[in-house]
């Protein structure tokens, strides 16, 4: 498809409403358009389902530079700024280099100033893929809320290392739950027990979860005689935390993993505000040091009792507790009625572990629609 | 990305964050186990491994009453006394990981574990079957680690008509996992297993009724049920509720390429061999104990169980297995 086939394109699908949001703003088409297919070997073309990437930071890019390895077309990715199209699939690892440039993709030459919704309806892609950063401002969560909605009313599969999607509505969450894939944002492990509690006769009755790698990484410096400073640096060497690593200090980020985990897997409207956070900067190292000494260790633990009453507490746990895990692992027990536990262990975690989750629902997307074909 | 794994009210859980390599296949990304100890800390150790469909589960624990998979010989004042000993028993890999998994991925997964717990040296290494198999291993690749071994219906290889067996139940799973019909293949393939666990005097005196009336479900099966027929099918679905194919199917090739020169092997060791035992016959287990490095012993244990004689001759067992720990422990 040239540039003017794309235009035309845009201009002919937004000719009638489109279906995402129920916006019926005119979209703003700015030419040059997207990218026209190319023969470059990078170019992920061919195979189907075809998916639209959202949020070009850390996590999507590292999605793209895993292209061969995914069983997707990429025809379309967004940032903030613009999509870029092409409906033979992109030339993803360009793509990557521009935008680890640090350039929007407005002012990439072939993209495409679209209000994301309208590039949404266009793309028309089988798979949306939300790499976006979780943002929970009214505005910013409203927005998204009402963009996730209408990629699953209208069927869409949709792939989340976004968080905020999954503040729909509990009932709404638990209606769509099967079009959602989730692994990125438990740590690699969400779809894998998502589906598995679909099969479990009796459901689950507890969740207890080590949600958070930052902090399993700061406990260990200091359980080591070091200082925070040297934990932080030691996460971000391993790519688990942002530049501002607050929502790992003050539990936000556990927290609202625990509310949502509540809210997939037990159909609870727990809002993460709800839940009492523990400060790691109020740790004693001391202590840490003397649990160590004595064979066990301390993690940030998520607890959702069987009445449904969270908790989110730094805990004292012995060797060989299903809890204490190394670092750069997460993991989400669910406990049934007789006692036993189904652990789920992840490893996606940082941008690469978390892009990998997310190649893998899309793999999972990929062999499931091969399947029913 | 995740590993997920079904654990007991005891159990325990090591999560090595490092890739584990293996014999025959990738490494792992990471090594995974879970395990239950029971008895005293600071007791002399004993590791406590079973057959491929063994769990960590060996005996009833405080927290979990249930009956585990040797409670005849593991617990307190029993046989393996958890009142003076600590009993280590963990899962195999391959029950989980998609690989092909060795005796020796077993025995290093065990010493990684060893290291966990900060255990330098077993007290023993009790297997039975593929247990005994991996302890035969552990002994012969960390010599200085285990002081003495009991390996019950293990032997230094697998024989090609227990290989042949093994593979046909392969096949039969290989089957079923192409054609959608898993949960059937297991419990046959277990079925087929359990024929061979089993002497043939056993079952020829145990089933000689005459056949029961009333269909079977079967298209190929006669129009009365053979009992002992019902009875293997009935093993083999029960067997089948609680174990994953796929798993059944890496865990019997472990068998198949267990190797191990029991000339490294510098423990005191014990090698008792069921009488009459399909798999694992005597005449193969016997000059072992000339072989070994260690100071070693043999014990023929007649049985009408065949190579399940480990499960069912709980009292002829008992008193050999308590003098063979007893040593050294006050």
């Amino acid at each position: 498809m040239s540039p003017s086939q794309w235009s035309r394109s845009v201009r002919d699908r937004a000719g009638t409403p489109p279906a995402v949001d129920g916006s019926t703003l005119e979209p703003i088409v700015t030419t040059p358009l997207l990218s026209p297919p190319s023969s470059n070997a990078a170019v992920s073309s061919g195979p189907s389902p075809t998916a639209h990437l959202l949020g070009l930071g850390r996590i999507g890019r590292q999605l793209l530079a895993l292209a061969a390895e995914t069983p997707v077309r990429w025809i379309a990715a967004s940032d903030r700024s613009a999509t870029v199209y092409a409906v033979d699939g992109l030339p993803t690892a360009p793509l990557v280099a521009f935008k680890s440039s640090g350039a929007p993709l407005a002012r990439h030459a072939l993209a495409a100033e679209l209000p994301l919704s309208i590039a949404l309806a266009v793309t028309d892609a089988d798979v949306v893929v939300d790499a976006t950063d979780s943002d929970f401002a009214p505005a910013a969560r409203a927005e998204a809320l009402s963009r996730t909605r209408a990629l699953l009313k209208s069927g869409k599969q949709l792939v989340l290392a976004a968080k905020t999607p999954l503040l729909l509505d509990v009932e709404e969450l638990q209606a769509f739950r099967h079009q959602l894939g989730v692994a990125a944002v438990f740590g690699g492990t969400g779809s894998a027990w998502l589906a598995e509690l679909d099969e479990w006769p009796q459901g689950a009755r507890s969740l207890a979860c080590v949600p958070n790698a930052t902090t399993t990484e700061v406990i260990a410096a200091l359980e080591r005689g070091g200082t925070l400073e040297d934990g932080l640096a030691s996460a971000r060497a391993a790519g688990l935390v942002e530049a501002d690593p607050s929502q790992d200090l003050d539990g936000r980020d556990a927290a609202l993993k625990l509310a949502l985990a509540a809210r997939l897997a037990f159909g609870r409207a727990l809002a993460p505000e709800s839940i009492e956070r523990p400060l790691l900067t109020d740790l004693d190292p001391k202590l840490l040091q003397a649990r160590r000494r004595r064979g066990a260790t301390t993690r940030l633990v998520g607890r959702l009792a069987p009445d449904g009453t969270p908790s989110l507490r730094y805990e004292e746990l012995a060797r060989g507790d299903r809890l204490a895990l190394p670092c750069a692992r997460v993991g989400y027990a669910f406990t049934a009625n007789d006692g036993t536990t189904r652990l789920h262990l992840g490893r996606g975690v940082g941008a690469s572990g978390t892009a990998r989750a997310l190649q893998g629902d899309l793999a999972t997307f990929a062999a499931k629609q091969e399947a029913s074909r | 990305m995740s590993t997920a794994l079904t654990l007991s009210r005891s159990a325990r859980l090591f999560v090595h964050a490092e890739p584990f390599a293996l014999e025959h296949d990738a490494p792992l990304p990471e090594l995974v186990l879970s395990y239950e100890l029971h008895g005293p800390k600071g007791a002399p150790v004993v590791l406590v491994q079973g057959g491929i469909s063994a769990d960590p589960h060996v005996a009833p624990t405080a927290e979990d009453p249930s009956p585990g998979w040797w409670s005849a010989q593991v617990g307190p004042g029993r046989a393996i006394d958890t009142d003076r000993h600590r009993v280590l028993s963990l899962e195999f890999l391959g029950k989980r990981d998609a690989a092909v998994v060795s005796s020796g991925d077993q025995a290093r997964a065990t010493a990684r574990l060893l290291d966990e717990l900060g255990i330098e040296v077993l007290h023993a290494a009790v297997g039975a079957s593929y247990g005994g198999m991996v302890a035969l291993r552990f002994a012969a690749l960390f010599p200085k680690r285990v002081e003495r071994v009991v390996a019950i219906s293990a032997a230094d290889r697998a024989l090609p008509f227990a290989s042949g067996w093994r593979s046909l139940q392969r096949r039969i799973l290989a089957l079923g996992r192409d054609h959608g019909s898993r949960h059937e293949v297991v419990a046959l393939a277990r079925a087929l297993g359990l024929l061979s666990y089993r002497s043939p005097d056993e079952l020829n005196e145990r089933f000689s009724g005459p056949a029961s009336a009333g269909a079977t479900d079967d298209r190929f099966a006669a129009p009365r049920a053979f009992a002992i027929e019902s009875w293997l099918i009935g093993k083999g679905r029960t067997f089948a509720k609680r174990f994953d194919g796929d798993a059944l199917a890496r865990l019997s090739l472990a068998i198949d390429l267990h190797e191990v020169d029991v000339a490294a092997i510098r423990a005191r060791t014990t090698f008792i061999a069921a009488d009459p035992d399909l798999l694992v016959p005597a005449s193969q287990i016997e000059p072992l104990a000339a072989r070994c490095g260690g100071a070693a012993r043999f014990v023929r244990l007649r049985s009408r169980y065949g190579h399940d004689a480990f499960l069912k001759e709980e009292a002829v067992l008992a008193p050999l297995l308590a003098e063979l720990l007893a040593e050294g422990v006050r």
